[in-house]
């Protein structure tokens, strides 16, 4: 059963179906078996279509009510014999499937698993037809009889139908009684109109009486029955057996009461449903059936037995009933055998299909007692009616005679016009499945889907119609019982209740005061303190209320102007920003101002044996013609700080006499230094010749491992394509290697591609951003040149050394200014953000004080 | 399991050339043992070959992304869009270069080289580095928090250093520590880690388990 506190951690054991061969059946057939729940799937176990299905009556009653609780979703293998064990009566073990069974197919039409939805396989096989008997000596003397009158009233149904006019479908709605012809002509949009029209129905009601006391337990199966209408009238053999009577719910009575039952048998049965009168007890079955299934049960229970008045107490609390619940467990033991008038009359049609010994509790299938032995019900008063309905009631009716009356009564004229009654059995599992009921707002679909072809219905039930409004506008009727009649314990209760309502009443506040605009807003009545105040002075200017009063356009036009001079500032401190840093860094250009120039120069010489010392060491003994490859690796970006060190490389390998072999991964600072190269080299030194402008390398690693290895190949031809003339096939042909960079990747990837596979000096010249990144590549000894301050420390060096090397006039000048700017940039960034600090350290302590 | 022929095929292929390539690496230009005996064989060369075709492969995806900007940039212009000017302005300058590189000293082409594109790159550079100012300045307002303190007391360090360079004062001992030492040392753990994660990468090529090959 499917309960909103399912909890998946608990014993799923019973999901586990015995019956696989059926799964595969049904899976077969769907092509998803796993999607079908375990009673869809049991289904066809009982499915008389499916071939081999023999599950018996015996199997499913057994597990049903008298077996293991765990077969309850275990039934049997439909291709397996039905075992037969001990505990099923002789008589019905010698019982064998007989096809000749004329509603066998009928049946198994409507068990079809074309609506598996709505009833669970046990409560399918429910209206699985029992076997019929082989040996009929072994059956009981009351039940044999019962077969062999439902087999003559079977056949003298077909024989009525035969002579019966066929009835076309489209003529079955002449055959429908007026009121359901007025039903049937409401539209979809007189729906509610039709619902509402049954408000009106309402019922007598002895007010006088006690309360039908519930016990709260609605899972009671009994709950649904209602009492007759006074204590007093409760008959003698009802006291006496202490068989609660019943009182049918009219619309599904009259469901009930519409199926074809079988022939003349009927006015027995419905002799036996109706009691001799409306005082008899009434069977709401398919309230029972619907609650002896799983969800909903107890909402259509409570609906039906709230939908009429509180009958009085007439000692039904103290019947006792069988349990339902227990019934579908094993260890509740049997409850007695209650009686029934339709079981128990023996002159009612033994139904194969209504076997209701089996349903109501009987797991030993133990013989009833004979009607003789039963006393007949004595008269008793006039059950409750429906005004509405207005039926002509029927005198009740104590004893045989008066049963005959009754049904002489019922047997009249137009009982005599009405059609002849199908022979089929209830099926009630076509009566469950019926989505009929579950949108029985619509007449047309009711009288369609519950085959209401025929107006079989007493004159007093005609009025009434299956639907869930009526019992909807039961509901909206239903009446408080007055406190004088409530038990203690309820009286109690609802005064323990009323005393708590009372007091979160006069707990709760007299009412939450309405958030109006802030010149409305009553603070002394709401009673803020000084921080609440703060807080709603704080929401107000948030919400600009006060700025713009009570005009949408007047706050639309502050929050836009707001907003505007926001954006304003914002604007303005980021051109203050950028102004301060360009200034900072020209101003050493444009003006020799000593306060602009007030960095400290780089000093004049490397330090001895520092990395950059070591790097300038290296150059300065190249010998004459030595190849020096320089691999420029930087990007444009990087070139104010970066060329300023190229140029001085390049400076010196010239003024050693040596070869400079640019290359480079980036095709823009290639041909930028290319220029550079181009413009010191001047006129004396011829491209190709004394220094070369080689190839643009790309792919990082692999192209840097793939310039080692082809050599030869890349350096055939300079950036031009023309041909450089080198004769070079290893890197081992360079005298050093000089890598300029600002990246640390980089010096990463010539330190791992190039350096583990050549002797020959590699010395690195990086940016200032890269340096800490790069250092440990550059082992102690090694050979690192940083930015632009050993960019003018090597200046000066070179300037020191040789006078006479060709190079621009100005760059002496351009890297001090530069450093001047670099420096004078440095100094107006800091006190940007520790200006800018302070103001957000300031805002911080503004922001907490508010 | 399902096996697909051309990853077995791509997955076989990488595990072969990548194994070829690190034998020829290890041996190097030994000329004993076994690299030695490595490289009196083809593998070098073949090895060398490899690496000249990746290089190309490399050059001819750069240019088949070339001709992709220039198709996207033709589908704006078709589709008239808001931005289509951009994109002629674009298509006209990428005809425009190209036309003044068939020259035969191509100083224009170099020119705009020069004076275009290495302005707009340093132009961006210093869009860095005033995003990276402006930044500074407003972080502790956008977030206060202690981590943020420390990283302005850092940059406060190394902005003073630079603009106040003076190896024997106080603060150039301090933050010549501070670069020797703590940075030096986290340098070396980014590496480290960057090493680790490169030697797993070539391993799991070389065992077949690379992602770009497994499937």
């Amino acid at each position: 059963m499917m309960t909103d506190n399912f909890d998946p951690n608990d014993d799923m054991s019973w999901l586990d179906d015995t019956n696989d061969r059926s799964s595969d059946d049904l899976g077969a057939a769907f092509g998803a078996d796993d999607l079908l729940p375990d009673w869809g799937l049991s289904d066809d176990a009982f499915n008389p279509l499916i071939p081999g299905a023999g599950a018996s009556m015996e199997d499913d009653f057994d597990a049903l009510f008298g077996g293991n609780a765990d077969d309850l979703t275990g039934v049997a293998d439909p291709e397996s014999p039905a075992v037969i064990t001990d505990e099923i009566p002789a008589w019905l073990q010698a019982s064998a499937p007989d096809p000749a069974v004329p509603s066998t197919d009928d049946l198994a039409q409507l068990a079809a698993p074309d609506s598996p939805e709505g009833v669970p396989a046990w409560l399918d096989t429910q209206e699985m037809e029992a076997a019929p008997v082989a040996n009929k000596e072994d059956v009981p003397p009351w039940l044999a009889e019962a077969d062999e009158t439902a087999e003559e009233v079977i056949a003298q149904a077909e024989e009525r139908a035969k002579a019966m006019p066929a009835v076309a479908p489209g003529d079955a709605e002449s055959f429908l009684p007026p009121w359901l012809q007025d039903a049937d002509d409401l539209g979809a949009a007189d729906a509610n109109a039709f619902e509402a029209s049954f408000d009106s129905l309402e019922f007598d009601v002895d007010e006088s009486a006690a309360p039908l006391s519930m016990g709260g337990d609605f899972s009671d199966p009994f709950a649904m029955v209602s009492a007759p209408s006074s204590g007093e009238d409760m008959p003698e053999w009802l006291r006496t057996r202490e068989q609660p009577p019943m009182v049918a719910q009219d619309d599904e009575l009259a469901m009930f009461l519409s199926q074809d039952l079988p022939g003349d048998d009927t006015e027995d049965l419905l002799g036996n449903l109706l009691g001799g009168g409306s005082d008899a007890p009434d069977i709401d079955l398919l309230s029972l059936l619907e609650k002896v299934d799983n969800e909903g049960a107890a909402v259509k229970t409570g609906m039906l037995v709230s939908g009429t008045t509180p009958p009085p107490d007439d000692g039904l609390q103290d019947l006792e009933m069988p349990d339902f619940d227990a019934l579908m467990t094993e260890e509740t033991p049997p409850p007695a055998t209650p009686y029934s008038p339709i079981l128990d009359e023996p002159s009612a049609p033994a139904d194969p299909e209504l076997d209701l010994a089996a349903l109501f509790g009987e797991p030993q299938a133990e013989p009833l007692p004979p009607l003789d032995d039963i006393p007949a019900p004595p008269p008793a008063a006039p059950r409750s009616a429906m005004s509405a309905v207005t039926p002509p009631a029927p005198k009740p009716a104590s004893t045989d005679s008066e049963y005959d009356a009754f049904l002489d009564s019922l047997r009249g004229d137009d009982w005599e016009d009405l059609p002849p009654v199908s022979s089929e059995p209830l099926d009630l599992a076509r009566l469950l499945n019926d989505p009929a009921l579950d949108k029985p707002s619509d007449p047309r679909a009711i009288i369609a889907s519950s085959e209401l072809d025929e107006p079989v219905l007493p004159e007093f039930l005609r009025g009434v119609s299956v639907s869930d409004a009526s019992a909807a506008s039961l509901l909206r009727q239903q009446q408080d019982v007055p406190l004088d009649e409530l038990s203690d314990e309820l009286r109690a209760l609802h005064d323990e209740l009323a005393a708590i309502g009372t007091a979160a009443a006069a707990a709760a506040p007299a009412a939450l005061p309405i958030l109006q605009p802030a010149d409305a807003l009553p603070r002394p009545a709401v009673g803020l303190n000084d921080a609440q105040r703060r807080a709603a002075e704080l929401l107000r200017s948030l919400t600009v209320v006060s700025a713009g009063g009570d005009d949408p356009a007047a706050v639309v036009r502050a929050t836009q102007a707001r907003a505007g001079r926001r954006r304003l500032l914002s604007n303005v401190v980021r051109l203050a920003v950028v102004s301060l840093i360009l200034l900072a860094f020209i101003a050493p250009f444009i003006s020799d101002a000593g306060v602009l120039r007030f960095a400290a120069p780089p000093p004049q010489a490397f330090v001895p044996n520092s990395t950059a010392a070591n790097a300038y060491g290296l150059i300065e003994e190249l010998p004459r013609g030595a190849l020096v490859l320089v691999s420029v690796d930087y990007s444009p970006g990087a070139i104010g700080e970066l060329d300023a060190l190229t140029t001085q490389v390049v400076r010196h390998v010239f003024a050693r006499g040596a070869v400079p072999v640019v290359i480079g991964s980036d095709a823009v600072t290639l041909q930028h230094v290319g220029r550079l190269v181009d413009e010191m080299a001047g006129r004396r030194r011829q491209r190709n010749d004394e220094y070369v402008i080689g190839r643009y390398l790309l792919g990082e690693a692999v192209g840097t491992q793939a310039f080692v290895r082809n050599l030869g190949s890349l350096l055939r031809r300079d950036i031009d394509g023309l041909p450089t003339g080198l004769d070079v096939t290893s890197i081992d042909d360079f005298a050093s290697i000089i890598v300029l960079t600002d990246r640390s990747d980089t010096v990463r990837v010539w330190a791992e591609q190039v350096q583990v596979q050549t002797r020959v000096p590699l010395s690195y010249a990086v940016g200032v951003g890269a340096a800490p990144l790069s250092r440990p590549y550059v082992r102690a000894d090694g050979r690192l040149l940083v930015g632009l301050r050993d960019a003018m420390t090597y200046a000066y060096q070179l300037d020191q050394r040789y006078r006479t090397t060709a190079a621009p006039a100005s760059v002496t000048a351009t890297l001090q200014n530069r450093w001047y700017g670099v420096s004078l940039g440095a100094v107006v960034v800091l006190g940007l953000v520790v200006l800018g600090s302070f103001a957000g350290i300031v805002q911080i302590i503004f922001r907490r004080r508010r | 399991m399902r096996v697909r022929l051309s990853a077995v095929l791509l997955t076989a292929l990488t595990m072969t050339f990548g194994l070829l390539t690190l034998v020829v690496l290890v041996a190097g230009d030994g000329t004993s043992g076994i690299a030695a005996l490595i490289n009196q064989t083809p593998l070098p060369e073949l090895v060398a070959f490899l690496l000249r075709l990746v290089v190309i492969i490399t050059a001819v995806a750069v240019l088949a992304g070339v001709f992709n900007l220039l198709a996207v940039h033709v589908r704006r212009i078709r589709a008239q869009r808001s931005m289509a000017l951009y994109s002629v302005v674009m298509l006209v300058s990428f005809m425009l270069v190209v036309l003044l590189s068939f020259r035969p000293q191509a100083d224009e082409a170099r020119a705009a080289l020069e004076d275009v594109q290495v302005g707009l790159e340093l132009a961006f550079s210093s869009l860095v580095l005033f995003s990276l100012v402006y930044g500074a300045a407003t972080l502790l307002s956008r977030r206060p928090r202690w981590t943020s303190a420390l990283f302005l007391v850092a940059v406060v360090g190394v902005l003073l250093t630079a603009a106040f360079p003076a190896p024997n004062t106080l603060v150039g001992q301090i933050m010549d520590w501070v670069n020797a030492v703590p940075v030096d040392a986290g340098t070396r753990a980014i590496l480290l880690g960057i090493g680790l994660a490169t030697l797993v990468a070539g391993i799991r090529v070389l065992v077949g388990q690379d992602r770009a090959t497994r499937e």
